[in-house]
């Protein structure tokens, strides 16, 4: 499938996009060392179609604080940050597969999330030569796409 | 007149985001109610007079094919408009919810304009 690669490439632009339509949130790379966060987490979302893809997002919870507070203004403590993380990664994908032109042909799953990760699952992460991570108005967030056709 | 809005999101970022941006939007007088899934939809439609649903697809427990097609179903629900408001990428499933009837669809993520727009033209201009 031809467009496997415009996917890989365009999961970093699909991030800015949401993070900016949604919460004005901007990115900026990310300094080395990535050190883990207090409260790292990693938000998974499949999808399936041609080929099967999965999207993961390696942050902290304060980036969904940061997304709560950006749209929701007063009541913004109703809602839990792995909530809006959740949502994120929801646009995201779908922005991910729109933008890459193959959209018709997938479905898109309910995203999940795993808090609590080691120093060692963030490095790895985070150190992964597929994974872009970025800097979100002081929070790290790395994301990283793995996709495999099916065999024709 | 105030009408009644029913949001239908599992998730409560985007229903806090939606209700904002209808705030935003000019129809801040409008009595906004809220639904995690289409079952809990459904149920508050039964009870209550509803003006729009913004509804999105991929919910636990309903999904929000299933509600629009229980809605069309319904004598007493099926002229209520809904507004899909989604992050599938599926443009075919899409398209064949706007023949089944659907009011619009909003993709998301959304702008507060994309959604004022949507209402515009369901409901007409606000009047702030």
């Amino acid at each position: 499938m031809s467009n496997v690669t415009a996917l890989t490439q365009n999961a970093l632009e699909s991030l800015a996009l949401c993070l900016e339509t949604m919460a004005f949130i901007s990115l900026q790379p990310a300094e080395e060392p990535y050190t883990p966060p207090a409260d790292p987490v990693l938000v998974q979302i499949d999808f399936d179609g041609p080929a099967t893809g999965t999207l993961q997002l390696c942050t902290a919870s304060a980036l969904g604080t940061l997304i709560a507070q950006a749209v929701a203004d007063e009541d913004s403590a109703a809602i839990t940050p792995h909530d809006a993380l959740k949502e994120l990664m929801n646009m995201v994908a779908g922005t991910l597969l729109r933008n890459a032109g193959i959209a018709q042909d997938f479905s898109i799953y309910l995203p999940h999330i795993r808090s609590n990760l080691t120093d060692e699952e963030w490095a790895e992460f985070t150190s992964s030569p597929d994974a872009s991570v970025v800097d979100a108005e002081g929070v790290l967030a790395a994301i990283r796409l793995s996709i495999r056709e099916h065999q024709r | 007149m105030a009408k009644n809005l029913l949001i239908v999101d599992d998730s409560a970022t985007t229903r806090a985001f939606i209700r904002k941006t209808v705030r935003m939007a000019g129809y801040d007088s409008e009595v906004v109610l809220e639904a995690s899934d289409g079952a809990a939809a459904l149920e508050i439609l039964s009870t209550k007079s509803v003006d729009l649903v913004l509804a999105d697809l991929h919910m636990p427990v309903m999904d929000g094919i299933e509600m629009v097609r229980r809605m069309h179903a319904d004598e007493k629900l099926r002229n209520i408009p809904v507004v899909v408001v989604s992050a599938d990428p599926n443009e075919q499933r899409i398209e064949q919810l706007k023949k089944s009837g659907i009011a619009a669809c909003v993709r998301k993520p959304f702008t507060p304009e994309m959604i004022r727009s949507t209402l515009e033209h369901v409901w007409g201009s606000a009047h702030v």
